[in-house]
Order: structure tokens, then sequence, then C-alpha cells
């Protein structure tokens, strides 16, 4: 079942905005000289719903990630998840925001002298939770993503696309009420990558699970119900996908609509 | 799954990088090892005086002896008053005499009475020679009921018997057997004696190098005064407190006599190697302080490594406190491998240094002790260490950005200028904290002030020498060497204290050198002063035999010196401790003198000739802060005295000595004088002329001769045997240093491992590359070296300040010009050691691997 991408849309699902970010704009500073990364950029994800963010290098995406990651605050706008706005969080209420927030790095970010399980293990060690519930968790969730012959493994025995189940997992085990993916499928063969990103929309139709992935390449972003594009830090376009009545697929509709000078 | 908490974690990721957890391990041991091992090595040889002591006064409570020279009697008629004053228990009188036994030795026993080959001859095996020894005379009965002393072989010698018992070592010296009989001489006389038994090596015993008990009647021969004892020990009653006791019986004892707590008893002796203790005290907690460093470099290494897990931890939610426990937590874990190892280490440390300074001090074979109390605080030295070291690597990595920390980006930007503000204000404390004589820890900690100031000050100043620096060092290595450069002026934070270390310890080289010169020109400078006598002679002389002594063929010139003792010499200040040197100013100066620290042999001569005057040791002088012209009041046998003081000498070599004049003796209870000290005529060699006067005064009473060339050559050899010690701790330091930078130059070279791929991309040699590591080292160690040198200097100073203050001895400063090829080559070694293993590793690495490093 990881083999095959799901290209249909996702069921109807419930559209109240899980993660909100309203005319984010973000500043950075080097001296004297002030670079604008993003300029008003806006954006909501519903439960259930795969939201791709992709643009140029340079585009803003990195930093659109940081912002909705709560790994940064936004110079002007603000960033709501469940209602709560980042920007009136302190410190350790934004650690707290972060736990409802899980991560998939391009460069998987796995802890070497961890095994599968333990590296999935670790945000709810993190979090302080009973040495049963995590057994629990972290063994529904591997098995999820199909890594259960591998629990025991460290992570410099597994193949690439292995490393990112093992990162999405890890993700997962928290049930985090949104999931950011950053270039999921950068490190990865073709085939590795079609690998990773179906269990990402598994995890969106079984679990309910909003995604945000972040990537510069149309055949991943034309996994998401809807792509955003970013040009300079500012939105120049936005697009729904869904099959089409001439039967193309997701991803030849983004390509074209890119071509087109949509974006 | 394993993973419970993130202190799992901790400990795993400690095991992650084996080297450098071995070398913060190995720097913690090190530094725990010297410092457990010198504060067990203090503490045994603490308890061994103690014990000592113990054994010396045993079971008694006060001591009675003649306020006087050394071996001066009194009528036994005082022992007597003694023993029937109120709240006496028991009482034990003594008379110690020095006698000659005549014997024929053999073997070891030759080497052991001191008998010296002829000049081109080998040690005799046999020789038949007069072996001096001090005999206790005693009541065996009354003494045995309170000394410490135990038979092993045989039995104590029969009232009023020709008997005596001797102490092992004594045995040992004069190869004698329970049964044997000798033949004893002693000043008054000769008695032939049967040894009845064997008694443990205890007490005085083991400083005079053996004794025998024999019976009061024995000793009475021998000196030929039957009707004097020289202590008598008392044992006081249940509840009678020593020192108010002696406050109301002094007046039954009598002016001439002394009454001392038998407590402190052996305080002066405890008391000569405070010093010294403090000084191995004061070099292991600078090992500790470099091995601090140590921890320090390869923690924030550790730190800088795993900037990326701090960032995906933040990520995944985990708090700032939770970062800064893991690095806490790898900090303890390294903490509890390095303290267990440098405990184990230390202990042997510990039991090499008893060996060698026992030796030095004339202990004999104390026993290693392990209190309890020293080992706790080896091991909280141990986490203490450690726990100060990495708080501010653990604060680092608890305050980055989770973003930055994501991104790899793990420089830090260091703000030079107010940590270099804060530097020069703990350096310009730590030269303005002054050193007062009751406070000599005060020195230590201006030396701490100015080492850290100069931690902190040197990230400002690193970059400017390393730019001067390099312009030599780059030229090692054409072209790479000037990227070597550009990367230690660029990456400052780490540089620049791997840089501190290294300094450190060079400035320590610098500083025990220039230390231990001047120190050894200061006591060479006092012995040839004080010292200078050609020949000096110990026993009795009384006015006969004086005048036998100076009509021996030979004898240009003489001058008579006798000792003294008191607890309360010193009416102002009971608590300091000083013994009474009675000179004839009439013909002591020339003779001999002393090193004035103020004043001069004329004017001494002149003032203290109608007596009235004293020269005061430069170790109470400091503490009393007297200075000739000043009055000092003394305790005498006539009620407490005005003095003017006459001057004031260097007293590193002979302890709290007052001198007096022989007018004012009799006030000190000075009795017959028990040094002579001669000049020879031109031509004549001392130690003919001591043969001269040995035959002169007949076999006598144990005279010992010593020639000046002897005692500067046996007191200049113990202080090189000492100054071995410190330099051996000074050799754990450079180890120390050796392991910061070789990890430092490891993270470089690790760091770099992409740029390392692109020079050989563009074709570089790997030899090259290994010589790029090599240049960076030696510029390291070029600026370090080029900083001790002022750092070395200052330190210098403070240390003689300090010694100055606890002794009273004012070394003068001596740059030790000739001790800086030798550090320049330590910093040499330090630097191609330490850059062997980085280098190799560095030349080696594979091109694409190492391009693809992320």
């Amino acid at each position: 079942m990881y083999w095959r991408i799901e290209t249909e849309p996702a069921p109807a699902a419930v559209t109240v905005p899980l993660l909100e970010a309203l005319d984010l704009v973000k500043d950075y500073r080097s001296g004297s000289e002030v670079r604008r990364a993003l300029d008003g950029v806006s954006l909501s994800v519903g439960q259930g719903r795969f939201l791709s963010v992709m643009g140029p290098s340079g585009s803003g995406k990195s930093t659109l990630r940081h912002l909705l990651g709560g790994l940064d605050r936004p110079t002007g706008g603000e960033v709501l998840l469940e209602g709560r706005s980042l920007g009136t969080l302190s410190d350790r209420e934004l650690t707290e925001y972060r736990r409802r927030v899980g991560f998939v790095f391009q460069s998987f970010n796995l802890i070497p002298v961890l095994t599968v399980a333990e590296n999935v293990a670790l945000p709810l060690v993190i979090d302080g939770c009973r040495r049963a519930e995590v057994d629990r968790r972290v063994r529904d969730t591997i098995a999820d993503v199909g890594l259960e012959a591998h629990a025991d493994a460290l992570p410099s025995r597994l193949s690439g696309g292995e490393q990112q189940r093992t990162a999405i997992a890890r993700a997962l085990v928290t049930e985090p009420a949104v999931l950011l993916a950053d270039e999921p499928t950068g490190n990865l063969d073709s085939a590795t990558g079609e690998q990773v990103l179906s269990v990402l929309k598994t995890a969106q139709r079984e679990r309910g699970q909003a995604i945000v992935v972040v990537t510069h390449d149309p055949d991943v972003a034309a996994v998401g119900d809807e792509v955003l594009h970013l040009r300079d830090g500012a939105v120049t376009g936005c697009i729904q996908l869904g099959p089409d009545a001439d039967g193309s697929s997701p991803a030849q509709r983004l390509i074209a609509w890119l071509s087109d000078g949509a974006a | 799954m394993a993973l419970r908490s993130l202190g799992g974690l901790a400990a795993r990721t400690a095991r992650e990088r084996r080297g450098r957890a071995i070398i913060t391990t190995t720097g913690i041991a090190l530094g725990v090892a010297i410092f457990f091992g010198v504060a067990d090595c203090n503490a045994s040889i603490d308890r061994a005086y103690a014990q000592m002591a113990d054994a010396m006064v045993g079971r008694a409570d006060v001591i009675v002896s003649p306020l006087g020279t050394g071996i001066t009697s009194m009528p036994t008629a005082v022992a007597d008053r003694l023993r029937g004053a109120g709240g006496v228990a028991d009482a034990a009188a003594f008379h110690v005499v020095w006698v000659n036994a005549d014997r024929t030795l053999r073997g070891a026993a030759v080497r052991r009475a001191g008998i010296r080959p002829m000049p081109g001859r080998r040690l005799p095996t046999e020789a038949h020679t007069g072996v001096p020894f001090a005999l206790i005379g005693t009541v065996p009965a009354d003494a045995s009921r309170l000394d410490a002393s135990r038979l092993t072989a045989g039995r104590l010698p029969a009232p009023r018997a020709p008997e005596i018992a001797v102490a092992a070592e004594l045995q040992r010296r004069l190869q004698v057997h329970v049964g044997e009989r000798l033949d004893l001489t002693g000043a008054g006389g000769r008695q032939r004696v049967t040894v009845t038994g064997v008694l443990e090596d205890t007490g005085a015993a083991r400083l005079t190098g053996g004794t025998a008990v024999g019976t009061l009647e024995s000793a009475g021969v021998l000196s030929g005064a039957p009707s004097v004892v020289t202590s008598v020990e008392i044992r006081l009653r249940h509840g009678v407190q020593s020192d108010r006791w002696i406050e109301d019986h002094r007046a039954l004892a009598g002016p001439s006599v002394d009454l001392v707590d038998a407590a402190s008893f052996a305080a002066p002796i405890r008391a000569s190697f405070r010093s010294t203790e403090q000084s191995f005290s004061g070099m292991s907690a600078v090992a500790l302080f470099v091995g601090v460093f140590l921890i320090y470099l390869t923690l924030s290494m550790a730190v800088l490594e795993r900037t990326r897990l701090y960032g995906m931890l933040f990520a995944l939610g985990g708090t700032r406190g939770q970062v800064r426990r893991l690095v806490l937590g790898e900090a303890a874990v390294l903490a509890a491998v390095g303290t267990a190892s440098g405990v184990v280490v230390g202990l042997g440390i510990g039991l090499v240094l008893l060996r060698v300074t026992a030796r030095l001090i004339g202990l004999a074979s104390p026993a290693l002790v392990v209190p309890p109390a020293v080992l706790a605080v080896g091991i909280a030295a141990g986490f203490l260490m450690t726990l100060a070291a990495s708080w501010i690597p653990a604060r680092r990595a608890a305050r980055l950005s989770p973003v930055e920390a994501l991104r790899n980006d793990h420089e830090p930007p260091h703000r030079s200028v107010p940590s270099a503000l804060v530097g020069g204000a703990l350096i310009a404390l730590g030269l303005a904290v002054p050193t007062p004589v009751t406070r000599p820890i005060l020195s230590s900690t201006a030396i701490t002030f100015v080492l850290f100031g100069l931690v902190l000050s040197v990230p400002l100043i690193l970059s400017p020498v390393a730019r001067l620096v390099g312009r030599t060092t780059r030229r090692l290595a054409a072209a790479v060497g000037e990227v070597a450069v550009m990367h230690l002026v660029k990456e400052r934070s780490r540089s620049a204290f791997t840089l501190a270390l290294v300094m450190i310890v060079m400035a320590l080289a610098i500083m025990l050198g220039a230390a231990v010169q001047s120190a050894r020109g200061a006591l060479s400078h006092q012995i040839d002063a004080q010292f200078g006598a050609d020949l000096r002679v110990f026993g009795t002389f009384d006015a006969n035999r004086q005048a036998q002594v100076a009509k021996v063929a030979g004898v240009r010139a003489m001058t008579t010196l006798s000792f003294g003792s008191s607890s309360h010499l010193l009416a102002d200040h009971p608590e300091l401790r000083a013994y009474v040197e009675v000179i004839d100013p009439r013909t002591y100066f020339d003779v001999s003198g002393f090193a004035f620290v103020e004043g001069d042999g004329q004017r001494a001569r002149t003032a203290m000739a109608g007596g009235g005057t004293v020269l005061l040791p430069g170790v109470i002088a400091q503490r009393l802060h007297s200075h000739p012209g000043d009055t000092i009041r003394l305790t005498t046998t006539a009620g407490v005295r005005r003095f003017e003081v006459g001057g004031t000498y260097v007293s590193f070599f002979t302890g709290p000595g007052i001198v007096v004049s022989a007018t004012d003796g009799r006030l000190f209870g000075a009795g017959v004088p028990g040094q002579l000290e001669l000049s020879v005529q031109p031509g004549e060699r001392p130690v003919v002329v001591g043969q001269r006067i040995a035959t002169a005064l007949g076999r006598g009473a144990g005279e010992r001769y010593q020639a000046a060339s002897l005692l500067k050559e046996q007191a200049l050899g113990r202080f090189d045997r000492f100054t071995a010690i410190f330099y051996s701790i000074l050799g754990v330091a450079v180890l120390i240093g050796l392991l910061g930078l070789a990890n430092t130059l490891a993270m470089s070279v690790l760091e770099r491992t992409r740029e390392i791929g692109l020079l050989r991309a563009v074709g570089v040699h790997r030899r090259s590359i290994g010589a790029m590591v090599r240049v960076e080292s030696a510029t390291l160690a070029a600026v370090a070296l080029l900083l001790s040198v002022p750092l070395g200097a200052v330190l210098t100073t403070m240390v003689l300040r300090g010694v100055g203050a606890s002794s009273g001895y004012r070394a003068r400063f001596v740059f030790p010009w000739s001790s800086l090829p030798i550090v320049a080559a330590l910093g040499v070694v330090v630097a191609v050691v330490a850059a062997a293993v980085p280098a190799r590793r560095a030349s080696r690495l594979d091109v694409i691997a190492a391009l693809r490093t992320d």
C-alpha cells in the first residue's frame, strides 16, 4: 500500500482552519541593512488537508516554514494554531506549541545513537509521557509506516527512504495538529520519494492529518490538495488540485499552471 | 526500547565521540589525581606528625623542660616539686644525653653511620667507629606508664642498672642484639651497658635516627651530672585543664623552666612543613584549574558539534532547560568516569609523593592514609571542576536559536570588548590584592583573578598578535599557511580559549623556573651569609672545652651559639612560636653573619655588645611589622622585658629564631653553648682541623662535625629535590595543555572537512594539508609563548610576594632568561605532538566524502 500514490482529493474534511497565517511579514537585519524575507503571506490549513508551498530558491519557503513551526517569530502579521496566536506566547509556551507541530526535515535529522524506536519515542520522552503510553504509541506508529522489522536498528543501517519514514513516524507519534515537511524527498531518489509521499497521503487519509509540505519540486507539490506559490517573499498564486475534466493528473495541471505564468 | 529519559541520551552522546570523551575524562582524571594525590600526601604526613607527636609525648599532658639550650638540664628538685603538685596524676623524669658507642660496623651499617669514602676510594665494608645517639635516662617503670614506646623484644632496663633498650632503627645502625654489651662514652664519663630489649621506632626515634632508653643513673654517669634531668612529663588528673594548670604552676616550676601543653609540643615540627604543604596544594590547585580549562574546551567543542541536534530537540518541543540538562548530563557521565579514574591514579601519586617527601623531611616510612574527608574532597573536586567547566557550554546550548541551530550556524558572535573589560578589571583586582602575612591564601586568590582576567582578555588580543606571529609561521607551509593563520584569526572564541590554556601552562613553567631560580639564589645567599663558617661543631662546650678547641692548630677564629625555646617568648603574641639563638656579638661576626633584610653586621655587633638588643627573623618581623629601632617585649626569666630591634634577617632556612646577645643569655636561661662555629687558617682543610679538635677533646660526648660546604650541598640538594616535585606537577599541567591543543586542532579539522576537500580538489597536496594544521598549531603555540612571558613575570612576582608573606623571606626577582629557550622548546614539542594526529587525519581525508560533508 505504500507504493501507490493517491491522486484523488481527500474526502471532504472539516474546514475549520487548524493552522492560519495572516499577512505574515519577516525582516532580517544585517548591520544597517534590512532584508524582507516574507511580505504579507497568508494561508490556512484545515484538518485532513494537504497544502504544498512551492517556489524557487530565495522565495521565502524556509522562512515561512520556520514561522509556521514556531521556530521563529514574525516581524508582522500572525500565526494561529488551533485559534491561538503565536505572537502572544512566551518562550515556554512556544516550546509547548512546537509539541503540537510535527517536523519532517529534508536531511531526516535522526539521532544516530538512537534506534528507530527510540528516535520515534523521543518527542514523547521530551513530553514526559508514561512508559506504557510511549511504548504503545511508538509500536503503533512504527507499524503505520511499515518499519516494524527495523525497530531496533540504528539509522546508519537504514536506507534513505527508511530513515525518512522513521522521521515521519517521529513527527506523527505525538498526533500533532499539523505536520510540517521540508523537502521530504529532497535527498531521495524518485522511487523512494514516492514511497515517502505515499506515507504522508496515508496519514492524511487515515488519521485526518493536516499536512504542509514545502518544496521546489512540482511533482512533490502536486501530491497536495492545494498549492501555494511564493516568489520573492510574496504569494504569487494558489491552485486547488483535483482531477480535471480532461483526465490530466494534478502534476500535469500544476506544471501547466506554472508554465502559463500564473504563478 | 531503552530510551526512558533524556539522561539516557546524554550517556549515549557521551559515548558517541570516544576520542573526545577520552580526552575529557583524561583531563578530569589528571586534575583529580594531582589534587587528590597531593591532599592525600599532606593528610598522611599530617597524620604521621600527629602520631609522632602522640608517641613523643605519650600519655603526658604537660612537658617540662629547661628554658635555654637544646640539651640543658634542671635540678631533679624541679621534678620532685612538680610531681607533688596538685592535679598531677603521674610524672616521669628524663635525662637525655648524647653518647658514642664504639662499634665495628659492617656492610650497610657503614653507610648508615655517615662514613664517607676517601677521594678515589670505595666505601669500606667494615669500619671501627663511634656511633652517636641520644640516650634517654629515666626510671623505666615511670616512663612505661607515660610513654607510648613498646617493646618488640626483650625487656626494659632494670632500675638503677647499667642497661639499655634500643629503638629498632638504632639497633640496625649499631648492629647489636639483645644480651650484647656496649661501651658508651659521654661528656662526663664512660660506662659499659647491656642491651636488654628492642623498642618500636616511634616518636623522637624517627627523627634522631634512633634512641635508647636507659636509667637516670647511667645518664648521670655518662653526662657527669648525676642530679639533673632534662625534661619531665606530667599526666594530670582527669578534668584538669593543661593550660590552666600550666598558668597556676609556673611560679612553682621556677623562672628557668618552660611548661608546654603536650598537645602543642610537636607544633613547631608540623609548622615547618606547613609552607611546603601549602605550596604543594597551590600547585595542585593550578593543575586542577588547567584541567577545568581542558574540560571547558572539549565540552564547548561537543556543543558546537551537536548544534543541529539541539536545534532538532527544540523543534520537537524540548525546553531550554532540557537541553541544558542534556549537556550537563553528558558532563556528569564524564565526571563520574574521570573522577573514579583520577582517585585511583591519585592514590598512586599520593604514595610516590609521600615516599619522596618523607625522605626529604626526615620522616621514617609514614603510611598512606585516606581519610574519608580527603576522599570526599577529591571526588567533589572532580564533579565540581566538571560542573564549573560545563556550565557555560550548557548555557550556550540552551540559548541557541532553534532556526540557527537547525542550520548548524553555531559560531556565536563573540563580544570581545566587554569580556576584555571584565578581564582587565579582574587582572587589576588580582594585582591589587594585598597578601597579608596572616592570609597567604589571598595570594592564590590573586593569582586566580589574574589568570581568569587574562583568559577573558585573550580574544581581544588574539587577532593582532596572531597576525603578527603568523607573518613568520605561515611560511612553514607555502600558500596554505596563510589559510591556517586566517582561520586562527577568525575563529576567535575557540582559538582564544585554547590559546589561553597553552599560555597559562607556559607561564606556569616560566613562573616555576623564575621562582626556583630566585628562591635558590636567595637560599644560597642566606647560607653563605649565615653559615659561612668553615666548620661547625655540635656538642656541649663549657669554658674548658672552648679553651681546648681554641688552642687547636688551624683554628683562626671561634664563636659560640646557644639555643633555647619557649612557647611564651613573645609576650604580646603568645600564638607565635619562636626560639632563642644566643650569640656572642664580639666574635660572631668575625666568623659568621646573617642575611640581613634590614640592618647590617657592623651595626648589629655594636648594638648587641651591651645587651638589650635583638635581631628578629624576617617571618616574625613581617607579622609584627617590626623594623630596626622598634621595641619588642619578650618573656625572660626575670619577667617581661623590652628589647630594641637591631635588625631583621632572612629566616627561610632557619625558622623563627630571635637572636640575642650572650650578655642577655641568662635572661633566657641560656646555659652551656651547644655549638661552635669556626673559621680555619688559610691553607688549612676544615675536615683536618675537625679531626684535630676531636683528638683534642677525646672520644667525646658525641660531637658532630659539619663542614660549611657540606651544609650548603645538603641544603641545596634538598631544595632541588623539593622543586623536582613541583616540576612533576607542572608536567601534568603540560600534558593537560597538550590534550587541549590536540582537541582544538581535531575539531578544527572536523569543521573544515568540506574546505579541506575543496583544497584537495583544486590541487593542494596531502602533505600541504597536514602542514596547514601544523602551521595553525605552531602559530597558536608561538602566540602563547609570546603572551606567556609577561604573564609568567607577573605570576612570579605574585608567588614571591606570597612566599615572602608566609615565610618572611624576600627573594629577589630574577627573570629566567635561560628558561625561555626551554619553554620555547616545550612549546614546539607541544605544538608538534598535538598536531600529529589531526594533521594526519586531515591529509588522509577522502576528497569526495569531504566535499559531501554538511
